[in-house]
């Protein structure tokens, strides 16, 4: 057997994503279900062959190949007509313009199509999440719940609920153009910015599905900007975020899966090349007037990750990034993050102040966060006893276990 | 050296709901056991059958469509391999990547006739 037996990383999981964007297209919205099944049969024809007989020269080519097959059988048995499918004579159905739609620049299309069809307006973001993490991801309903700390009747029901709602919408699966994208491109991007966040900041256990969501946030990012009429500088600065943050992710988390703060984190592991994306996407994403949150916010993650140790972090530069970003948006969290900024700066009051005024607006089980950061102000101003008191009404707020640890531990060191 | 196959028995992947992900990390367990045999220079050729099909039986030659039996039985497919005995071939097959979905390997000595 001289076979090749290495599969790319996630080869099914993104051919499934390209698989059902054609067959969609081929069958309609309405059809999901269908597309979906002929794209599971697919695999699994694939898997009882390849086990046996090693991969085949080009492994998605001969997915697409069994596919499109099972596409048109579909079609015969069930005398379905297509706009794609004009003519069914006694040969059989009309593969020519079927053949059209598996080409590889309209495979992209199609998936991209995907994209903004999950980013239909009608749908909450929760379920724009869930729905395109299974179309357009390939993710399965367990995994996805993983990845969201949910159970599978959660997901299932978002999935279903966003099915059904695109299906009633008179959906027109295409790229938008003009006004739409303006309006369309910014729910995309907030897709992919959620679907990065979740993966970098849930406080989930598994730590390989949450890098997973990270990376399949920057690969949705980058399909987009693929594209000729998508290259928006607002997505290649969410790709830069994207990549400052993503280059930490090797120093977040040690052996014992327990979080590394930040000032602790071992430097050397940051991924170097993509802090050189990172840059890249930058220079890119700055070829505007006007700069969106994410430029701001892959402008203060740049900053974070040039100097070569914690202690020269340049606070007053991020200070200005965050003044910039608040005006634009003034949630909760920017907010709490600049008056951290404000206490390494050694502005204790006006922190203080600045503390005190998110409270009103936090739920509570976000309070937590508050009396963590005025801990660190009180230790930061050697005032231990005092921030070990905030602390403690901190570890009793806080929902998450994995938070709870980490500032006992902060507790402990500073006992 | 003689010849062995391993016929693979187990349920139709049909009904075990695999996602995506799952499907390449069971690709990936098959391909590790060739890679096993590889390392061990032990030849290994086979082929995959499709879980349905038609079966003939009985004097009046019933014929009938598969799915056959209860879907754990379903034979996936079958190596014949070279090996020195019995015991090697079993050491070989204890490397069959679906025991955890039920699975079976049958080890069966190909019979040769010396003249």
């Amino acid at each position: 057997m001289s076979k090749d037996l290495k599969i790319v990383d996630h080869l099914f999981r993104h051919q499934y994503g390209k698989m059902v964007a054609i067959l969609v297209r081929l069958f309609g919205f309405n059809a999901i279900e269908t597309a979906e099944d002929i794209v599971q049969e697919s695999f699994l024809k694939a898997l009882a062959n390849w086990k046996i007989n090693g991969l085949p020269d080009n492994p998605e080519a001969w997915l697409i190949r069994v596919a499109k097959n099972l596409a048109i059988d579909y079609f015969r048995k069930n005398k379905v007509h297509s706009k794609y499918l004009d003519q069914q004579s006694e040969t059989g159905v009309a593969t020519i313009p079927i053949d059209n739609l598996f080409l590889d620049k309209e495979i992209e299309d199609a998936q991209l199509r995907m994209i903004f069809a999950c980013c239909h307006p009608s749908l909450n973001p929760s379920d724009q999440i869930a729905l395109t993490l299974q179309v357009v991801s390939g993710f399965s309903i367990q995994e996805i719940a993983n990845a969201l700390l949910l159970n599978k009747d959660q997901i299932k029901k978002r999935i279903q609920r966003a099915k059904a709602k695109l299906k009633t919408a008179n959906l027109k699966l295409k790229i938008p153009e003009g006004k739409d994208l303006i309006a369309r491109l910014p729910i995309a991007e907030k897709i992919i910015y959620l679907i990065f966040n979740e993966g970098y900041y849930s406080s989930g256990n598994d730590q390989v599905i949450r890098e997973e969501l990270c990376f399949e946030a920057m690969r949705l990012a980058r399909m987009l900007v693929n594209h000729p009429l998508l290259k928006h500088p607002d997505i290649y600065a969410l790709l830069g975020l994207m990549c400052f943050h993503a280059c930490r992710l090797p120093s977040r988390v040690n052996a014992r899966s327990e979080i590394i703060l930040f000032e602790d984190q071992d430097r050397s592991l940051w991924n170097k090349e993509l802090i050189f994306l990172a840059n890249q996407y930058m220079y890119k994403a700055v070829e505007t007037t006007q700069f969106s949150t994410y430029h701001y916010q892959a402008a203060i993650a740049a900053e974070y990750v040039k100097p070569e140790k914690f202690e020269d972090t340049n606070w007053t530069k991020i200070l200005e990034w965050y003044e910039a970003l608040v005006l634009l948006d003034s949630s909760p969290v920017f907010l709490i993050s600049r008056a951290i900024v404000n206490i390494y700066l050694n502005q204790f009051g006006l922190a203080t102040k600045e503390l005190d005024a998110i409270e009103q607006r936090l739920p509570k089980n976000k309070q937590f966060m508050l009396n963590a950061v005025r801990a660190t102000l009180f230790e930061r101003k050697k005032e231990i006893e005092k921030a070990k008191k905030y602390l403690l009404t901190a570890i009793d707020q806080t929902p998450s276990v994995s938070e709870k640890k980490l500032l006992l531990k902060k507790f402990n060191k500073l006992s | 050296m003689k010849d062995f196959m391993l016929i693979f028995l187990g349920a139709s992947y049909e009904e075990l709901g695999f996602s995506p992900e799952q499907i390449q990390e069971r690709m990936g367990r098959w391909f590790a056991w060739s890679e096993e045999m590889n390392a061990k220079g032990i030849e290994h050729t086979g082929h995959a059958l499709n879980p349905t099909g038609r079966s003939i039986s009985g004097p009046d030659k019933v014929i009938s469509d598969g799915p056959f039996l209860e879907g754990k039985e379903i034979v996936g497919g079958y190596y014949i391999i070279k090996v020195k005995d019995y015991d090697a071939a079993v050491e070989i097959a204890k490397g069959f990547p679906e025991f955890d979905l039920g699975g079976t390997v049958e080890i069966r000595e190909v019979m040769v006739f010396d003249n």
